[in-house]
Parts: C-alpha cells; structure tokens; sequence
C-alpha cells in the first residue's frame, strides 16, 4: 500500500514505445485503473501503459495534471469560497483548448480515458461524437464513425422491419 | 481516411473501442436515435439494449406522420413500451421522460397510466436520477410508483401528485436527497422528509385541497440544504417552514398569489423558518404590506453573512432593507439587485413602514454589490447617500454594476 507523505510521491508510467514519465501518485490516481494497481498491490516500480503510446499518454498525463484537485494548505473542505466556480469555468476553457484536436488523437484519447477509467476525460472526448450522433443522419454517423455497413441489403432491411417501432 | 496517422486506419480505431464505450456514448443520447444505431453495422445491432440512460421524449415524435395527436401519442407509447420490454435487464442510472398528453381526451387519471407504468419500471432498474417533464395537461402520477433504495434525484414539471405522494417519498425512497417540482399540482398539505438535501418548488404549485379546509401548507425537512421557492405555494395562508436544522441556502421568492391573509406576522412566521440561513435571496412578492412601525416581521438572521434583496426593499426610504441589516448582525456580503422591478396588476411589491431608527450594525460587513440598469439613477443616489453618508460604508466596500 503506498502511503503518502509530506513529500510527494512519484510514479513512473511507462508507454509501450518505451517512453517514461514520472507524475505525481495523485495525478496518476485521477485514473482509476493506475488508482485499483497502486492500492492493489506495490507499485514502487514503473507501471507498464499497454495500447497507449507516448504521444497520447501525455496528453492524458496533461489532462490529469490539470484536472487533480487541488487541495488548500489547510487540507479542509472549501465551502465558502467562491474559488470553486472560477475555477470549473477555467477548467472549462481549458478542456475546450484542450479537445481542440484531429479525430484521429480523439478517438485514441477516448480509447486512453476509456482504458484508464478516466471519467471527466472520457466524458469530454465523447462529447464530439455523442454530438454527432445525435444531431446527423444513419449515413453521416457511419461516415464520422468511419464503420463500415457490413449488412446485406436484406438483413438491413429485416432489421429495420424488426424495429420498425423505433423507425416509424 | 484522410485523417488517420501512425499506427491503424481509423476504422481501427473504432473498432478497437470496447463495446462498453459505444454504450456509454449511447447512453448519452435520445432513446429513439439510440435503437436506430442497430442498422449501422453487426456490431451495432444489439448495443442500444445495454443502455443506462433511457430518454424518451414526445418532441421526437412531433414531426411524424400521423392522422392526428392522437395516433401520435399511440406511436410514441409504443415506442417507450418496446424499448422497455425489448431491453436488456441492465440496472438504469437515469430515466427521462418529456411526455405530451393529448389534451381533452378521457380522464387523466386514465391517460397517465403507461407514465406510471414506466417510470415504476424504471425504479426497478434501478434509477438514480428520474426527470419527469410534460407538456399540455399534467400527468397524475401515483404515489404507489415511488418506492426505489436507489432514487437520489427526482425533478417532475407539470403534473398533478395524488395525495399520499410525500408520505410515500418518505417511507418508499430512502435515498433520495434531491426534489425540483415545477408547475405541478400537489394534493398534500405537509411536505415533509427527512432526507431531501435540495428540495425546488418552482412556478405556481397549485395545493388543490387548501382553499377548501382554509388550511397551511407546511415544509419540514431537517436535513434540508438548500432550499429554493419561485413563487408561493397557494393557500389560506402562507407555508410555515419547520424543522429547517440544516438549511444554509434559501432563495425565496414570495408571490402571495391567491393567499388571503397576509400581514406581518405571516410573513415573521414564514421568515422565522429561514432564520438560521447562512444565504438568503429574498424577494417580496407581488402586493404592497404596510406595517407602520411594527417591524417584528423581521427576525434575527444570526448567520447570516450573504444576502440578496432587490427593488422592493427600497421603497420609503430603504425601509424593508434597513430592518433586514438591524436584523442581520453578521453579514459579509449585501447584493441589492435594483434592476429587477416586480409589477403585478400595475401594484408596485414593496413592504412599507415607519423607522425612527434609521442605524444599524454589521460589522463584519465587507462588501455592498449593486446591479442596476440605465435609469435607477436616482435610486442609487439615495442609495448611496444612505450607505456612504449615514452608515459609514467606505466607498471602496461598494461596487456597482450595470445589467439590463
């Protein structure tokens, strides 16, 4: 169990294309999946990233970096502050600036945040596509998901005669 | 694609996210474009079922084809009843339902069955959050749907709650915390909880049974947080506020409405209730009360650091503002909003009365925020001639803003 100290403990991630980065044990814990690895078992050595490369893995340290809560020297709850707002309308511009990248890195972003059980991450690189999901045809979605229609025309049909509930 | 670089093409890419994360993005979405999804590809065909949000709306059905709103209304319960008996059995985070009844057509109770019907399944999945909105004629929604260990927020807008409706909040939803009820016609006299921590009543909330039993509705709620009414509930009298042990918040907004008696000692009653607040918006509803020079409608706000008035305490020389400082000794924070005038049937709101005592002391008082528009001019003259000149306000502890 990693306990924490007055000084600030350090974790050593690792990208499969053999890039390190060392990042504070907090800003690692903003991933859950890092978080159930320290609590779970030591993780006094480098923790090996699968699927995620350099590049990627530090946009997501970035975000991390961002999005750690900070807490007051005081350590107690700030309630009567007005800080809290200003600070999630920075945040806010932040991540806009942040999102502001190639569908590519997006889609390898939500597949990061998705694998590192990343939350505010996951929920702000799918905003893009829930958006447009939501506001396109069957066709532009297929064509923004780059998916491939691998059904006969028939058994479409029969799909969409199946669910004709949903399509009426 | 164009796009992809590095390793993989984008189809890759997508096909490398996991199922659960395609759910994710479709739990984010209207229920309807949620199915459709199944004629995307293979992979697509059974996602929808595995949903955790599920948000029906009537809007989506408004433009389609139909003979009339009725045959409208059929296609969308059809709709909402395949969607919930097709599904998998997974548990819910949040049911969203924005209905539209076909006004005029058979008895409400009646036409709000499947409603009912629907949100009880939704409660056996589990949901957290349930938003209940309507358009046209309120839904009657039946005390008995409301039991769930899981419901934490619940918002209804536009509807009428049969009488039972708190009683069964309490014994049925022990976890819920949060309740916005807007536009909505509620048959019990008492509210009460003991676990709501945010409780909103916004609109006019008509109490159908008050005017006959000349009775008062009353809110009790101890774990009560925030506390926020837009407009009053109608009644004999004005709500009395009880048991209010941990309300920190309270934003009122005092529209008497179809109220009969209202006098100062109503208003000491409903105020009294507030009195431990750390955060008051208040806003004196839509007639003028003259009190002469009993000011015991006021009552001590010992906590109070952070209060909002606006125009209607400015009337007779800043009465109503002035009783509310000699009552409030701790107050950091003064926001007087005097851009926001309350007309109703040409009344101007205001509580009136007589001070002989125009001084008061907050010594804790750290800043005075006025927002005003083009033409309070000579209101604020006043206004500060009163703060900077007899009160000792230093210029600096005031800061003016325009809003239109």
């Amino acid at each position: 169990m990693a306990t924490r100290e007055a000084g600030k403990k350090m974790i050593m991630l690792k990208s499969p294309d053999g890039m390190e980065f060392e990042v504070e044990e907090a800003v690692a814990m903003e991933s859950q999946t890092i978080r159930k690895m320290i609590e779970d078992d030591c993780a006094d050595t480098a923790i090996l990233i699968p699927n995620i490369n350099s590049k990627i893995l530090s946009r997501v340290i970035e975000y991390c970096n961002k999005h750690v809560p900070t807490t007051g020297a005081t350590g107690a709850a700030a309630s009567d502050t007005v800080a809290p707002a200003a600070l999630a309308e920075d945040l806010k511009i932040w991540d806009a600036e942040f999102i502001k990248v190639n569908r590519a890195t997006r889609f390898n972003l939500i597949q990061a945040a998705s694998y590192l059980n990343i939350k505010g991450l996951l929920d702000l690189t799918s905003q893009t596509t829930i958006d447009t999901i939501s506001d396109n045809s069957l066709e532009e979605i297929r064509s923004f998901l780059s998916t491939k229609n691998d059904y006969l025309p028939e058994e479409e049909q029969t799909i969409r005669r199946e669910n004709q509930w949903a399509f009426q | 694609m164009a796009e992809a670089s590095g390793d993989g093409s984008m189809e890759d890419r997508i096909s490398a996210l996991p199922d659960e994360l395609l759910i994710h993005v479709l739990s984010h979405l209207r229920s309807r474009k949620a199915v459709q999804t199944c004629v995307l590809a293979r992979r697509w065909r059974y996602l929808w079922r595995s949903v955790t949000c599920i948000d029906v709306s009537f809007e989506e059905f408004e433009d389609r084809a139909a003979a009339d709103d009725l045959e409208r209304e059929e296609m969308f319960k059809t709709f909402v009843n395949h969607l919930l008996i097709l599904r998998e059995r997974v548990d819910l985070k949040e049911f969203r339902l924005q209905y539209s009844l076909v006004v005029g057509v058979g008895r409400l109770s009646a036409n709000s069955d499947e409603a009912n019907l629907w949100i009880r399944h939704a409660l056996q999945y589990k949901a957290q959050t349930v938003k209940i909105g309507n358009h046209s004629e309120p839904l009657q929604l039946l005390p008995w749907v409301f039991t769930s260990t899981y419901l934490k927020r619940l918002h209804i807008t536009n509807a009428q709650l049969i009488l039972g409706f708190f009683d069964r909040l309490r014994k049925g939803c022990p976890a819920l915390e949060y309740l916005f009820l807007s536009i909505c016609d509620i048959e019990d006299l008492d509210i009460f909880s003991d676990t709501l921590k945010v409780l909103i009543l916004s609109d006019t909330i008509g109490f159908s049974f008050s005017f006959e039993h000349d009775a008062q509705v009353s809110i009790s709620a101890p774990s009560l947080i925030s506390l926020s009414v837009q407009e009053c509930p109608s009644g004999a009298r004005l709500p009395i506020l009880k048991n209010m042990l941990s309300l920190e918040t309270a934003s009122v907004l005092l529209s008497e409405g179809d109220i009969t008696t209202c006098d100062a000692d109503g208003i000491r009653q409903f105020l009294g209730g507030l009195s431990g607040v750390r955060s008051l918006d208040f806003y004196y509803g839509d007639r003028q009360l003259e009190v002469k020079n009993n000011h015991g409608w006021c009552p001590t706000f010992n906590n109070l650091t952070n209060l909002t008035l606006d125009r209607w305490c400015m009337h007779a020389d800043l009465y109503a503002m002035i009783v509310f400082l000699q009552n409030s000794p701790n107050l950091k924070k003064l926001t007087l909003k005097l851009n926001e005038p309350r007309y109703h049937n040409e009344v101007v709101s205001a509580v009136i009365g007589e001070l002989e005592d125009r001084s008061f002391t907050c010594e804790q008082l750290e800043i005075v925020e006025i927002i005003c528009s083009k033409g309070n001019e000579l209101l604020l003259l006043g206004l500060k001639q009163f703060l900077l000149e007899e009160s000792g306000i230093r210029p600096d502890q005031m800061r003016v803003s325009y809003q239109n």
